[in-house]
């Protein structure tokens, strides 16, 4: 079985549900309030876990409760844990989601915390029998660290580029599998347009692999000429919050398979699709099965 | 063990040196390079040229340079020779090469600044060293030897180096790629004020044919890296064209070949001065 390490955000989400979103200065009663793992890389893994493939979590966690939670949370979902490194007196990466029902929109407001991008915390040797090493830009000299290593040692690289962080242009020339955002892409370029950012991003930096998300709007790949659109899966949206992070953690369950670019679109457009119609970024039942039959 | 360029240049230079570079293939061919360099326990390159990286052929090769790489217990860098484009080198870098050469020698002195300049920053990112070239090496089969007026300029090398960062520059000092009509005479003194000026790793291409005399006067003089491509192909071919054509396992049909392009390497490293410094 292939396996899968992730590096990256791993967030304590606290997701507060409402009919729709507050007015400023204002109070409103919650629909009801609860508490999640999240962030990036921490959703995909979970994501690819739940769909039969072996995963592993590194770099430095916090000892405090939320780090505590995170940590037992990928046990209950069985991402590996062994090789993660605790760090006393530092605070988790935590995030307020307040989820509305009349947009089916999140916001978030996140604290990034005290765990330090420090590559010592990152335990290479979980990557070296690792077939892919997922990232999403955070914790970004860690990062550059275990992205060399994975190419050292034959490991191919997917990026989730969300955000465009400070110096996230040197994590892309170690990425086989470029996955951005619109928003990512059209920024980094400075196009306009998504055909013309994945034009650009693709003479720089060759990825084998180039998608573009873009929401519900579905997205583009790259099928070694020009930009091909491919849809998203239209549901009746009841939570967002994680859907994104749905869709890369299927796009690698599918590109482990070995299945085209195309297949992998589809494939993560539908498992995406359906987690927006479940509650919770992690906790909604999800299989292969479930993804077969739907 | 797997080791960065800049390391195994830093290797040459305080033991005053020169590490060999071995431009290989296939398994065979990596496999008689790894061979030469733990029996006498000496740090090598492995390197794949630009267009086996073009044509994807790299793709192949290197997980086996990799392996071998890393189950070593003498150092060994992953290099990529000649470097064609940006294109390459990152299609290199996600090879897991440990070291990047781009050559951009045909361009004005302006033009080869600009374009190393970017790679270097590219491959900086990553921390992986780059090799530049100043000075067209062209190769022996064209006309062999060029006029000392196209060699590498001293003041054009400095300035270079300065500009662009790279940690080795390859020289035009009176070699050539592929075999010689006669053998080259280096210009050993304009290695020396190129070193002096410089103060980074000379590289010296075309090293197949040149006479040992001068190979270690061209490392007393600051040549800290020698590649060698020709003869080592030669090495291998030879060897297959004279083995007994009715060897049908082509396990056992190349047990030869291998060896002799182990006992090529072995003959390189010791020239070289690389022999038991691990």
């Amino acid at each position: 079985m292939k396996k899968v390490v992730g590096l990256g955000a791993c967030v304590f989400d606290t997701l507060i549900h409402c009919d729709n979103y507050p007015i400023e200065d204002t109070k409103q009663k919650a629909q009801d309030v609860f508490v999640s793992g999240g962030g990036p890389v921490g959703n995909a893994l979970v994501v690819m876990s739940k769909l039969g493939v072996k995963t592993q979590v590194v770099g430095g966690f916090a000892d405090d409760s939320a780090g505590k939670y995170l940590l037992n949370d990928f046990e209950k979902y069985g991402v590996n844990v062994d090789s993660v490194t605790v760090l006393e007196n530092k605070s988790s990466f935590t995030s307020y989601i307040l989820l509305s029902d009349a947009k089916a929109t999140r916001t978030c407001i996140f604290d990034r915390g005290t765990v330090p991008d420090e590559p010592n915390n990152v335990n290479l040797s979980a990557i070296k029998d690792a077939f892919l090493l997922h990232l999403d830009g955070n914790y970004l000299e860690s990062a550059i660290t275990a992205g060399k290593f994975a190419k050292e040692n034959g490991v191919k690289v997917s990026l989730d580029a969300g955000g465009v962080y400070p110096n996230i242009e040197k994590l892309l020339p170690l990425v086989d599998v470029l996955i951005p955002s619109a928003e990512f892409a059209l920024k980094i370029t400075g196009k306009d347009d998504i055909p013309s950012a994945m034009k650009v991003l693709n003479e720089k930096y060759h990825p084998e692999v180039l998608v573009v998300t873009d929401g519900s709007n579905g997205g583009y790949y790259w099928n070694g000429e020009i930009a091909v659109h491919y849809d998203s899966v239209k549901v009746n949206a009841l939570d967002t919050n994680g859907a994104g992070d749905t869709f890369h953690g299927a796009f690698i369950v599918a590109y482990c398979d070995g299945k085209s670019v195309r297949d992998c679109c589809d494939f993560a457009s539908k498992v995406a699709g359906y987690k927006c119609t479940q509650k919770g970024a992690r906790t909604y039942p999800l299989s292969k099965e479930i993804v077969e039959n739907l | 063990m797997l080791v960065d360029f800049k390391k195994i240049l830093d290797m040459a230079e305080e033991g005053g040196y020169c590490i060999p570079a071995f431009n290989v293939y296939n398994i065979e061919t990596a496999k008689g390079v790894i061979n030469a360099a733990e029996k006498l326990r000496a740090p090598v390159i492995m390197q794949v040229y630009s267009r086996l990286v073009t044509s994807k052929v790299a793709e192949d090769v290197a997980p086996i340079v990799l392996d071998m790489a890393h189950k070593a217990t003498v150092p060994v860098c992953f290099h990529l020779d000649h470097g064609a484009g940006e294109c390459e080198v990152i299609r290199s870098l996600r090879m897991g090469m440990t070291g990047i050469m781009i050559d951009a020698s045909t361009e004005d002195l302006d033009g080869n600044i600009k374009k190393t300049k970017e790679v270097v920053k590219l491959c900086d990112y990553v921390g992986v060293g780059v090799e530049g070239e100043l000075g067209h090496i062209g190769k022996a089969a064209d006309g062999d030897e060029k006029e000392t007026a196209e060699y590498t300029r001293v003041d054009e090398a400095k300035k270079y180096v300065e500009e662009t960062g790279v940690c080795a520059l390859a020289i035009m000092v009176g070699t050539a790629h592929g075999r010689y009509k006669k053998a080259p005479v280096l210009d050993i003194e304009r290695i020396r004020e190129i070193k002096k000026a410089t103060n980074v790793a000379l590289v010296l291409h075309g090293g197949s044919g040149v006479p040992d005399e001068q190979i270690i006067s061209a490392i007393k003089a600051g040549i800290r890296k020698m590649n060698f491509s020709t003869d080592l192909c030669f090495s291998f071919l030879d060897a297959c064209r004279e083995r007994d054509k009715n060897i049908v396992g082509i396990d056992l049909f190349m047990t030869e070949p291998i060896k002799r392009v182990q006992e090529f390497a072995e003959m390189k490293i010791e020239v070289l001065g690389a022999k038991g410094r691990i």
